[in-house]
């Protein structure tokens, strides 16, 4: 059991599991705790069970004195528990018995002067540093002279602290009869130290107790109702302390989740140690995932607890054969313990404690729940706090834990449980069925991964005889297609693109042929270009000569005509 | 009764006013009742706590009167006198 650290005032530890978180490190020691509660409560196991611990593990013997039920009893009572009483007779455990004797007749006034000398010989012979007065209510029942009764109680409180004993005083209130004793007490409570109140009741048939520190002077202290149960080995209060700081540093290791799309838009998988919430309506394939989860895990060769409350465990592992989730073997080597918890009835927090210890001894470092709701199911009020402790527990044991979830609606944020428990996990996975064009498809949401930035992304769930796989969705105006309309929207795609790559070939082709024909067209024209060109060439050429030769002729013509005058110009031939 | 030798063994817690009273309410009855034929152990539970633990002594002052092979017990500091006759079986003498 892990060391609490005492805070405040000196504490002596009682080893009753939970009780010494509740009070930061246990009873105050050297002082005195009144112990209140309704017959059957637990007060005697209590003491007991605290003034054992004292003499077994913190050398503190102790003495145990007892109003109302003979010792032998007593002993005899407890024996279920398999306490090692050997301790008891003298060595670190005396009992006293101070049964009233009612044969004897009271003639005049008396005090416990005799019970205080004879306890004082027993602790000095014993060195005792502990004691329990069992029912005190019994005590000084016959004495109706309420000065007296004032007055013994204020000398036993005295004798108690004069020799600093750690004491119990056990106190039968609410009782049926009301005793001298009860109006002193309430005297009393002022100066006792600590109080404190256990209850028993039933809710549907079913038994609860709760226990609440009521005072406790100079020390800090759990103040609300925390529940206990009286188990196999004693008293065990339902309480841990939350963490004030979880340790963030050990947990970059990534497990699995048995889907290799999911861990990679996990970055990796799961974180070890984290608690891991799965939502969705029935049918939407948690355990499933749960199942991928475990798979993965046993193939790593982790021991894995599988809690399931809805389905006998042969059932489910066939349902997960037939999508390629082979859980049989595992659970053949050992690896994987499947622990069927659907015919419990009764009391969630013995259920919790029940879970608790079997994955201690499985030695389990991954733990599924499925579903974490049927734990919860008849308590309303205190089923946020189960899945707090567990989620604590699982943190301080490095378990990395999987619940599934119900929820009624198809919406993860409607659920107000659900929104207690969300706040806890550190994955929350959300499974829903979209309905479009006929069919009905699973879909996966992750809506929150602490250390992941793939938050409220939705991705097809598909399930085969081949396994788990995710896909990706598509939006179209809007809307998310799913299934066969997935399918058929990736194979229009896929059509399109087609379409549109023959087209640009083609078009091409096209411009090619259009270029071939241009240059061409842009060749025979030049051609012609040239030939005017030079027919123009000729054409000035030959116009040249004329002109030249229409000259030459005129001045020979003259010439030979004795005409003394150059040519007259205007002179027509 | 009537005859035997009786024997009284008074527990007392201390000095107190509890005690002297006890103390003085039983030799008064020895004197009355049982002239000349008791015998009386006064045991201090302060004093002698082991004795206390091993007879059993829870409340005081805590009166055992031993005649023959009875013990009686009485609880208290003696005063309620009739009630202790009473029980003794002995007649109360009007004084």
């Amino acid at each position: 059991m892990a060391d609490i650290a005492p805070i405040g005032v000196r504490k002596a530890a009682t080893g009753v599991e939970g009780f010494d978180e509740v009070t930061h490190g246990g009873l105050p020691f050297g002082r005195t705790t009144l112990l209140e509660g309704g017959p059957g409560t637990g007060k005697t196991v209590f003491a007991l069970q605290s003034l054992l611990h004292g003499a077994q593990h913190c050398k503190e013997p102790g003495i145990f004195v007892a109003f109302e039920e003979v010792s032998t009893h007593i002993l005899k009572n407890m024996e279920s528990f398999g306490w090692n009483l050997s301790l008891a007779n003298g060595q670190g455990l005396y009992f006293l018995d101070a049964q009233p004797d009612y044969t004897i007749p009271h003639v005049g006034d008396f005090n416990l002067c005799g019970m205080l000398a004879a306890l004082d010989a027993q602790v000095a012979l014993m060195g005792a540093k502990r004691i329990v007065f069992d029912a005190i209510d019994v005590v000084l029942v016959r004495t109706e002279n309420s000065v007296t009764v004032r007055r013994e109680i204020d000398r036993l409180h005295n004798w108690l602290l004069t020799r600093e004993l750690t004491a119990i005083i056990t106190h039968k209130y609410p009782s049926a009869e009301p005793s001298a004793i009860s109006g002193v007490l309430d005297f009393m409570r002022f100066a006792i130290d600590c109080t404190i109140v256990l209850e028993q009741t039933q809710q549907n048939g079913i038994s609860r107790r709760k226990m609440r520190v009521v005072k406790y002077r100079g020390s800090g202290f759990e103040e609300d109702k925390v529940p206990f149960v009286i188990g196999d080995s004693g008293i065990e209060v339902g309480y841990t302390r939350a963490k004030a700081s979880v340790e963030e540093s050990d947990t970059n290791e990534r497990l699995s989740s048995g889907i290799e799309r999911l861990d990679a838009m996990l970055g990796g998988g799961y974180r070890r140690g984290a608690n891991i919430l799965i939502t969705g309506v029935p049918g939407t394939a948690k355990t499933t995932l749960a199942g991928a989860f475990t798979q993965a895990a046993c193939r790593r060769g982790e021991r894995v607890l599988f809690v399931t409350f809805d389905s006998e465990g042969r059932e489910m592992i066939s349902n997960l054969d037939s999508v390629n989730i082979g859980l049989a073997q595992h659970e053949a080597d050992g690896l994987l313990r499947l622990y069927s918890a659907r015919t419990f009835r009764g009391n969630s927090e013995v259920h919790l404690m029940k879970i608790t210890k079997l994955a201690d001894t499985h030695g389990a470092r991954c733990m599924v729940l499925d579903p974490l709701s049927a734990l919860g199911k008849a308590e309303d009020d205190i089923s946020f706090s189960l899945a707090e402790r567990l989620a604590a527990w699982a943190k301080t044991h490095r378990i990395t834990i999987l619940c599934t979830s119900l929820v009624a609606g198809d919406t993860p944020l409607l659920e107000s449980t659900n929104i207690h428990v969300s706040s806890i996990a550190d994955t929350w996975l959300h499974l829903s069925y979209l309905i479009h064009g006929g069919e009905r498809n699973r879909c996966l949401t992750i809506v929150k991964s602490r250390g992941t930035s793939h938050s409220n992304q939705v991705r097809e769930l598909i399930l085969s005889d081949q396994g788990v796989a995710l896909a990706d969705v598509f939006v179209e105006g809007g809307e998310v297609l799913t299934g066969t309309l997935r399918y058929e929207k990736e194979r229009e795609e896929l059509r399109k693109r087609e379409a549109r790559t023959t087209e640009n070939h083609r078009i091409r082709k096209r411009q090619d042929i259009d270029i071939a024909r241009i240059q061409t067209q842009l060749d025979l024209l030049r051609s012609e270009l040239e030939w005017k060109i030079e027919e123009g060439t000729l054409l000035d050429n030959a116009a040249a000569m004329d002109l030249r030769e229409s000259t030459q002729t005129r001045s020979e013509i003259s010439r030979l005509r004795r005409g003394d005058n150059p040519a007259i110009p205007g002179e027509a031939e | 009764m009537s005859g035997d030798r009786v024997r009284f063994r008074l527990y007392i817690a201390g000095e107190g006013p509890s005690s002297k009273v006890a103390i003085a309410n039983l030799k008064a009855l020895c004197d009355t009742y049982f002239p000349n034929r008791s015998a009386t152990e006064i045991i201090d539970v302060f004093e002698e706590p082991a004795t206390a633990l091993r007879d059993g002594v829870m409340l005081t002052p805590l009166l055992c009167v031993i005649g023959g092979d009875t013990v009686q017990k009485f609880v208290g500091d003696l005063s309620k006198t009739a009630a202790i006759l009473g029980a003794l079986g002995i007649k109360a003498e009007s004084s």
